[in-house]
């Protein structure tokens, strides 16, 4: 049996491949739900729902092949009980040059203790707006990272308190 | 219309919270269900409390407040207030029945009613083994898949094994005595993942979307909003935890304990086994847990871990640099890295450790709680060396040329849990993860043919357990979840079609969704994509945002009569998907929805002891309370009364079983 085509078959059109996701540096922690989903083409989202906070969860706009399906969303966008975002997590398949998101002069490194044994380290930047990109690294030389999360530097103080007072004291020496 | 209504009920629900003010909470759900002595963290929340002193916790009246540890000052929900948490870790109601737990702290209440399920075995009553078979996504559609191709070959030569609408000889799963379907929802989703329904099916009660072994809790906002890592793993780790059977089985009765799987063995669906965190994410932890178990005092969780991964053992992919893979050894595992290394290890080694790949590129994650990319095993359809289907991506094994296969590695896995004597008992999870791996990108020959692997270990298992001299093993099939294949029919298709690696475009446009581009392959009437501007509109070639049309718009797809005629020709169970003398072309025609999970009930299939328990329509949950009652109470008269059934020549017989 051969295949019957019923549409116009274009040869040597090129194929126009995936739909490149949005970058995290564009967002401005000030985006309804709706604006988010026409953000990803209309990528409908799920939407996780808890008493105290709500987020809405997108896969990269690429093909199946090119993400994990098990639960891991490419993006993950938090409103608290206000109804307003306070941040927005990038879970990346391919990392990103930390060099694009922390250039050298506006890097700041701070490290704690978060279990017995256990020290996370992270790359800081301040941005326009009350906004913070925070990203977990290994070493102050780490030149990739596959996460960061844009988070109103306003409200780290309630995620991340230990990072708030890191931010409190840098922003004090530096005046 | 449907997205701007979604989205204006998100803002709705949002303003009401203002007006949330519960101040003592007992972090267990509705509907908690334990068996008798079954180990959870009972963790009391306390808010909006002026003073957190004074908590008074009672059990059916008992007070049990001295077990409890607190108040410890922490901020719930990150909205900045102080609020405190009282835990009492590992504690098990040995009162079987109902059992109301009643927190007070002044004039605050929490009341919540738990069901303990006794489990009592009599005094010197012989073990009982269970054997879990999961195919990852295997739904009823995939095992239909599986029989079709598997079982359309000749049984005698030149002669179909499907005729006249009916098989020679059905698949092992097939042919198991009882059947059932349990329903895969998670506490918070329709549609789960594999790491609730592992989680349900090993502690018997609903668990949230991607969570494993544990209950929600005030801090989950912590990682919910400043990413899953290093930083937030503290948040990610303090769930209250649930005892898995797995866990219970080795910390009351010395029951040896395995996984088997093609995944990477820190996936969700082996980790659901023994393993307790907010995410599946977290494998550096999950690891650690495998060797370092919270319910069993520090001891490894498995005596036999079988599949992928070995980049979550190795010291420079591990934020903390432990050389677990050094640390497994030191606790008596024997380490095997290929199918010849595995095959050598007796049955006398008593703990067996086999990583067979390490995923391509394996690196620390910049997270700094996991390594990626999954080291999981290549799939069946690859190992055997078979050529892939044009549209399916051809395999890398990066060197990992000798990985065994399932039935192999379910056959080790027996004969080391049972001992040399095969006389210890054992509970071993077995699991084919590529079903569900090859699926979500619509790869219908690397999924089909992993359901044939499942099969034959599920004929490994079934073949072991019916030479025992007592029916002592209980075999269960199952599914965590489904997903959306169907069979759609019988197409006639070439090989030259099938394994043509040239695409060719196709262009159309229609309302609303303008001028799209497709992709399509010659093997596209043996695999009926979802990718095609079909059912998820972020697809490649999409650029509207918007569904649209169907591939059966693109492709005049034509069924044919009759049925498949795949060719074995080396007999190994495994068809080659390749025509020969005019033979073998008829091929299985299944087509995909969508690339994602479903919320359909899976099949459940059972024989053994109890087996008989497993048929009806039940929750998921259940798989674990019947295994339960299996082991612990005397099945014998069920168990006459199902071979009854089976031998008695009057009633009818299946053909094929």
């Amino acid at each position: 049996m051969g295949i019957a085509v019923l549409t116009l078959i274009t040869l040597g059109v090129a194929w126009g491949g995936s739909i490149l996701p949005p970058h995290v540096l564009s967002f401005t922690l000030n985006e309804a739900p709706s604006v988010l989903v026409k953000k990803f083409s209309g990528q409908k989202p799920n939407i996780v729902k808890q008493p105290t906070f709500r987020m809405l969860q997108f896969h990269e706009a690429t093909a199946h092949e090119n993400h994990s399906c098990d639960g891991a969303f490419a993006w993950e966008f938090y409103y608290d009980v206000s109804g307003e975002m306070q941040s927005v997590t990038w879970n990346g398949e391919a990392p990103l040059a930390v060099s694009k998101l922390f250039p050298t002069k506006d890097r700041l490194v701070f490290s704690t203790e978060t279990m017995p044994g256990t020290t996370a380290m992270v790359f800081v930047r301040r941005l326009p707006g009350d906004r913070v990109l925070i990203s977990n690294v290994s070493s102050p030389l780490q030149t990739e990272v596959q996460q960061a999360v844009m988070m109103r530097e306003s409200a780290v103080g309630r995620f991340l308190p230990w990072l708030a007072r890191e931010l409190k004291a840098d922003h004090a020496a530096s005046k | 219309m449907l997205q701007r209504n979604c989205v204006l009920s998100l803002a709705i629900a949002l303003t009401s919270l203002s007006a949330f003010g519960q101040n003592l909470q007992i972090l267990l759900p509705e509907r908690t269900r334990l068996l008798q002595d079954q180990r959870v963290d009972l963790v009391v929340e306390v808010r909006n409390a002026p003073s957190a002193a004074g908590l008074r916790v009672t059990a059916n009246g008992t007070d049990i407040s001295a077990r409890f540890e607190g108040p410890t000052q922490i901020d719930l929900d990150c909205n900045g207030t102080t609020d405190a948490v009282y835990r009492a870790n590992l504690y098990g109601f040995n009162t079987v029945g109902n059992v109301r737990v009643i927190a007070t702290l002044g004039s605050a209440e929490s009341i919540k009613d738990v069901t303990v399920q006794p489990f009592s075995p009599a005094a010197g009553a012989r073990r009982k083994n269970v054997i879990l078979y999961i195919g990852d996504a295997m739904g009823t559609a995939y095992r239909d898949a599986a029989r079709l191709v598997a079982r359309s070959v000749d049984t005698v030569p030149g002669v179909s094994g499907l005729r006249e609408g009916y098989f020679d000889n059905l698949l092992e799963m097939d042919k198991m005595p009882v059947s059932g379907m349990a329903m895969t929802f998670a506490s918070d989703r329709l549609v789960p993942d594999s790491a609730n329904t592992a989680s349900t099916w090993s502690t018997g009660n609903k668990i949230m979307f991607n969570a494993m072994g544990v209950f929600p809790d005030g801090t989950d906002c912590a990682w919910r909003a400043a990413g899953r890592n290093a930083t937030t793993l503290a948040s990610l780790l303090d769930n209250p935890r649930l005892e898995t059977l797995w866990e219970y089985l080795k910390r009351r009765y010395e029951y040896k304990t395995g996984i088997v799987t093609t995944a990477d063995v820190t996936d969700a669906t082996p980790a659901g086994e023994a393993t307790h965190t907010g995410h599946r994410e977290t494998r550096a932890a999950i690891t650690l847990q495998y060797l370092e178990n919270p319910m069993l005092a520090g001891q490894p969780a498995f005596d036999v871990i079988l599949g992928g991964g070995i980049e979550q053992f190795e010291a420079d992919k591990r934020a903390d640099r432990r050389d677990l893979l050094a640390e497994f050894r030191a606790k008596g595992f024997t380490y095997a890295t290929t199918a010849t290394e595995m095959n050598a290890v007796p049955a006398s080694a008593g703990r067996l450790l086999g990583l067979f790949r390490r995923g391509n590129g394996a690196a620390l994650n910049s997270s700094g709680i996991r390594a990626t990319p999954d080291g999981n095993m290549d799939v069946a359809y690859d190992k055997l060396g078979l050529t892939r289907p044009g549209s399916e991506p051809v395999v890398n094994f990066n060197g990992f040329t000798d990985q065994p296969f399932l039935d192999r590695m379910t056959q080790k896995a027996i004969d080391i849990l049972s001992g040399p004597n095969g006389d210890q008992p054992f509970i071993m999870m077995v699991e084919a993860a590529s079903i569900d791996k090859q699926s979500h990108p619509n790869h219908a020959a690397g999924t089909i043919w992993d359901t044939i692997e499942l099969d034959k270990a599920v004929g490994v298992g079934r073949a072991w357990a019916g030479r025992r001299a007592n029916n002592d093993t209980l075999l269960l099939v199952s599914a965590d979840h489904d997903q959306s294949m169907h069979i759609i029919g019988v197409v006639d298709v070439s090989d030259e079609d099938l394994f043509d690696r040239t695409n060719f475009q196709l262009s159309m446009t229609s309302p609303g969704a303008g001028a799209q581009t497709a992709r399509i392959f010659k093997d596209a009437y043996t695999n009926v994509r979802a990718g095609y501007n079909y059912a998820n509109p972020s697809d490649a070639g999409n650029t509207s945002g918007r569904e649209g049309p169907p591939v059966e718009t693109f492709v005049n797809f034509t069924e044919i009569n009759g049925f498949p005629d795949y060719l074995d020709s080396n007999g190994d169970g495994y068809p080659e998907n390749r025509a020969q003398g005019g033979r073998g072309r008829r091929r299985l025609s299944v087509g995909f929805r969508t690339g994602n999970h479903t919320g359909s009930v899976v099949p459940v299939t059972a024989e053994g002891p109890g087996a008989l328990l497993f048929t009806g329509y039940y929750d998921q949950g259940d798989i674990m309370r019947k295994t339960a009652a299996a082991l612990s109470s005397d099945t014998t008269a069920m168990d006459n009364m199902l071979r009854q059934i089976n031998e008695n020549p009057n009633y009818p017989k299946v053909v094929g079983k």
